[in-house]
């Protein structure tokens, strides 16, 4: 009777701490706890946090901003132009956005020229560059006398006498970002063709992967497309923004994970009462996963603050590995009158710690995703373990008791008969996997793991064409010992990029030194402005090509002479109307330790072949660095899948380890259907053509795990039907639930299902016909 | 910002809509008032070439100093404008109804597309439509006030537009038979003074 107080007080216990679980698991739960950004799953580059820090940057100007595009024909740009503004008009009103922006803003052009006015005589654009360092003064002049008579002459922020070449207002017009959206007087707009887009850009505040801040961003966003449809003028409506993708991988997620949540709960559902024919006998498991999963969640949260997409979906297989306990139990309970769980301890504990040794190996890489999800299942599955043996016990009084009419272990021992015929089955599978190896091929490449759904890529691809943005994903990093030397260094590489540019490989590019020039180059250039036109009297050729007094040109000698503005500098511009967009470039140090940094953002390139270019450039040029997100993050994901298939080989040693122990030279038994089930799908998925990547590999792990659970509980109980019984209904319910997952729409989780699906039949498969025949 | 480049150029070449449209309904100038103005922009569909002399006087305020050129110029109704300025370097512009075109010893040393150049558009736009007898284009952009009624008469057109406003005060047509001169007065107090001559209408 002691031991059944003591028993009862653990039970107590674990409720207690799974009510203590439950509260703090409400108090962190939110739309903003899950992470779908597949970049999420990566490592953070301890050994670049510079790289990160522009990363961020980068990512901080995107994710709060929605671009609408509005399309039409050319010739209805007047009717598009003002339904923008009616539009943009009802995107303000719903209050979702901080700032709605359609108009260009007027005054700013005169603003920025007068923090450039007085360093005149140091701001050169190349061409005049050129031409001065080659003594070209004649095409300037007759260039600058056209202007002053030419009625649509360039614009002259600084009078003649100032700056006889106009050269500021040369510099000023080379200043044009490098966006494919042009202004006019009612805003920004596109072209491509015949097709005229207007734009849109709305601000937003808050998180864009939080729920909150979605809905109320979406329904403005829904309802100024309703507009659009209903505008015979306006044929497309674009948009683009990181709340788009993060509102849509919610929901995908939302809505597989129930299907895959409900099917798995279903298939349990049915199979429980066609083998048991009792509802006592079906809320067992279902509290038994329940808890596991809560416990999963809850230490998931704690630990990590957020969880991906991918260690849930871990946590619905999760539903398929811990019900093994549930079910083991309940049929050996079944066939016996003798109350406790001592009798199958030793096989779901020997389960549950093989299982967490073969995830738990996952912990020590610094992959956060397969951390997670080695937190996540191991949690889950002791939760589970833990229920089944502290709680299942104290519902034994609800229980039928006695053998009951059983089709299932009926079944089984029929299918003994034709073990025969699996076994030739099993031979002819091993046949068509060893055909498939020779084409086996691997493929990291992070799109072919996009899950935003097609249309939003494309609208967002289409945006990016017609803007001729520069993406967030492939940049130059510059970093210095100081100020000036980023500027120098991003000198040299706006060189090498403007042959790029000039090869018509690469459309543009922004960086911060076409906004100021560093010291050297300025003091270069007012020395070059100082000898090839002040020394060489070109003013007075200019006045007098004017036909306007020579007195001026004297005046201009001496204003030139007297100016002495300093250098400008990156503060100076701080104030200005670029301060945004010249702050979206600079990455400001928080102490004087960290370097000095700035991006160069890239426009498009011609083809793929550029960014080989732009990495052998920034090679060449100390202190800049090529980042290329997409390259970088395919290139990790085949390291890690790599490195993972070496911490599989640890995992399947631990476990090896484990099962010596308890079953010496028998423990082959045990290994062998995980193992072989392992290589023949690899093969298999190789004959069907399937490249391989790090989630098929991912979901080898729970092969693994499933199978030991099948090999060891048959093994535990020598083969008794009830153990049987028990792994088969798992294997089932597994099957059933992960071949929702292989029908999922988020690649990641169709390449997972798709594995463990014939991983796990054959796990089974295997293990049937070796033990079957061991016996006999 | 672009499009704020262009604002100057804009403006300016609005003196050269205007300079056009001034000989057209100063031939009807007879019939007063704003309203009778459209009824003479009406005849002026009619007009299918008009060619003449220029000289401008442009005083910059800046340097208190003027700058003076001179040429000639030519409209034609399907080809367009062509503004040549001879003096003090020859310089050729062109504005149709798709583009601006100027031209330096031969060499096309600017070209501006309407469809790119919104503003490039509006110079054009406003040209032809006034040519085209479409008066209310131009009082789309500018109030107009009569200065003085009669012959000589004066008009005075006044910008709408907060961009163009920040720029220019105001132009003024003066004329008898046909346009005589206009004056671009700029917000910095330049002043550009634009005496045509010899102008010949088919």
């Amino acid at each position: 009777m002691a031991h059944r107080s003591t028993h009862h007080w653990f039970a107590l216990l674990w409720a207690i701490a799974l009510v203590f679980m439950a509260v703090q698991l409400t108090s962190r739960l939110s739309a903003s706890a899950f992470d779908t950004s597949i970049l999420a799953l990566l490592p953070q580059d301890k050994r670049q946090p510079v790289v990160d820090r522009a990363l961020e940057r980068m990512d901080g100007v995107i994710a709060n901003r929605v671009l609408l595009l509005i399309g039409g024909a050319q010739a209805d740009r007047n009717q598009l132009q003002v339904l923008a503004g009616e539009v943009a008009d009802g995107l303000s009103a719903s209050g979702a956005f901080t700032s709605v922006t359609t108009q260009a803003d007027v005054g700013s052009l005169s603003a920025l020229a007068a923090v450039y006015q007085p360093y005149r005589y140091q701001l050169l654009t190349n061409e005049v560059e050129e031409r001065l360092a080659k003594g070209e003064t004649e095409p300037l002049v007759n260039r600058a006398v056209r202007e002053m008579v030419s009625p649509i002459g360039r614009p002259r922020p600084a009078s003649v006498v100032d700056d006889p070449l106009n050269l500021l207002g040369m510099w000023m017009e080379g200043l044009t970002p490098a966006t494919g959206f042009v202004p006019d007087q009612h805003g920004l707009y596109a072209r491509q063709g015949n097709e005229h887009f207007r734009v849109i850009r709305a601000i937003f505040s808050g998180d864009p992967f939080a729920e909150a801040t979605q809905k109320p961003v979406l329904r403005a966003v829904e309802s100024a497309g309703d507009q659009v449809r209903e505008n015979d003028v306006a044929t497309e409506f674009l948009r683009s923004g990181l709340v788009f993708h993060a509102a849509a991988g919610a929901e995908q997620a939302r809505s597989e994970l129930s299907t895959i949540g409900i099917g798995s709960l279903m298939a349990i559902v049915l199979l429980l009462l066609w083998h048991f024919r009792s509802f006592s006998y079906l809320a067992l498991p279902v509290v038994s996963v329940g808890v596991g999963l809560l416990v999963a969640l809850s230490a998931s949260l704690m630990v990590f603050e957020r969880v991906h997409l991918v260690t849930l979906a871990f946590g619905a297989s999760l539903v398929g590995v811990s019900i093994d306990y549930a079910f083991h139990y309940l049929c050996h309970a079944r066939e016996r009158v003798t109350h406790g769980i001592r009798h199958i301890l030793p096989g779901i504990t020997l389960g549950v710690v093989t299982s967490c040794l073969a995830y738990g190996a996952q912990a020590l890489t610094p992959f956060p995703g397969l951390q997670q999800i080695a937190l996540f299942s191991a949690a889950g599955l002791i939760g589970a373990w833990l229920t089944v043996v502290l709680w299942f016990p104290l519902a034994q009084r609800w229980l039928g008791q006695g053998r009951q009419q059983n089709r299932l272990g009926q079944w089984l021992q029929g299918l003994v008969r034709v073990r025969g015929v699996l076994a030739v089955l099993l031979g002819v599978l091993v046949l068509v996997a060893l055909s498939g190896f020779p084409g086996l091929r691997f493929n990291d490449s992070l799109s072919a793991l996009q899950s935003s759904p097609p249309d939003l890529v494309a609208q967002e691809q289409r945006v990016q064409a017609l803007s001729q943005s520069p993406g967030s994903a492939r940049f130059l990093l510059v970093e210095g010992a100081s100020i000036q030397q980023v500027l120098e260094r991003a000198e040299q590489a706006s060189g090498q990029l403007d042959t790029l540019v000039v090869d018509g490989r690469l459309q543009a590019y922004q960086s911060v030194s076409g906004w100021v020039p560093s010291i050297a180059r300025q003091r270069e250039y007012r020395q070059l402005v100082q000898t090839a036109v002040f020394d060489r009297g070109v003013p007075s050729e200019l006045f007098d090509a004017l036909g306007m007094p020579a007195e001026l040109a004297a005046r201009s000698q001496r204003h030139f002479e007297n100016n002495d503005a300093g250098w400008l500098l990156p503060k100076d511009l701080e104030d200005s109307p670029v301060a945004e967009l010249f702050d979206s470039l600079w990455l400001k140090t928080g102490n004087s330790e960290r370097p000095h940094a700035a991006l160069i953002t890239l426009g498009k390139v011609s083809s793929p072949a550029v960014y080989e270019d732009l990495a052998a450039l920034a090679g060449k040029v100390g202190g800049v660095r090529f980042v290329d997100r997409v390259g970088q993050t395919s290139a990790l994901l085949g390291d890690y899948r790599a490195t993972l298939s070496q911490w599989m080989a640890l995992a399947y040693g631990l476990v090896l380890l484990v099962l010596i122990v308890r079953y010496g030279w028998q423990c082959w038994r045990v290994i062998l259907p995980p193992a072989l089930a392992t290589v023949i799908t690899v093969g298999l998925l190789s004959a069907l053509g399937q490249p391989l990547n790090l989630f098929n590999l991912l979901a080898t792990l729970l092969i693994l795990g499933i199978g030991l659970d099948i090999g060891i509980f048959v093994r535990e109980s020598h083969g008794e039907w009830h153990a049987w019984e028990a792994v088969t209904l798992s294997a089932v319910t597994s099957l059933l639930a992960f071949g929702l997952l292989a029908l999922s729409e988020t690649p990641v989780l169709h390449h997972y299902g798709m594995t463990v699906l014939p991983g796990i039949a054959l796990a089974w498969l295997i293990a049937f016909v070796l033990h079957r025949r061991a016996e006999s | 910002m672009k499009g704020a480049l262009c604002i100057g150029k804009w403006m300016v070449g609005l003196s050269l809509v205007a300079s056009l449209v001034a000989p057209a309904w100063a031939a009807e100038t007879r019939e007063a008032g704003t309203s009778a103005l459209q009824s003479l922009l009406g005849e002026q569909a009619k007009v299918e070439s008009l060619a003449g002399q220029f000289d401008q006087s442009k005083y910059i305020a800046d340097l208190d100093t003027t700058l003076d050129s001179s040429g000639d110029f030519a409209f034609d109704a399907d080809e367009g404008l062509r503004w040549n300025i001879q003096k003090p370097v020859p310089t050729q512009l062109r504005i149709t109804a798709d583009e601006i075109v100027e031209e330096q010893d031969g060499e096309v040393v600017m070209r501006m597309d309407v469809d790119d150049q919104p503003m490039t558009r509006a110079i054009s736009e406003v040209f032809f439509a006034i040519f085209g007898g479409n008066w209310d284009k131009l009082s789309e952009r500018f109030t107009i006030r009569t200065l003085q009624d009669g012959s000589p008469w004066r008009f005075e057109l006044t910008p709408k537009g907060d961009m163009l406003q920040s720029h220019l005060s105001s132009i003024e047509l003066q004329g008898e038979a046909y346009l005589n001169a206009l004056i671009l007065r700029e917000t910095n107090g330049d002043q550009t003074h634009i005496q045509l001559h010899d102008v010949k209408a088919h």
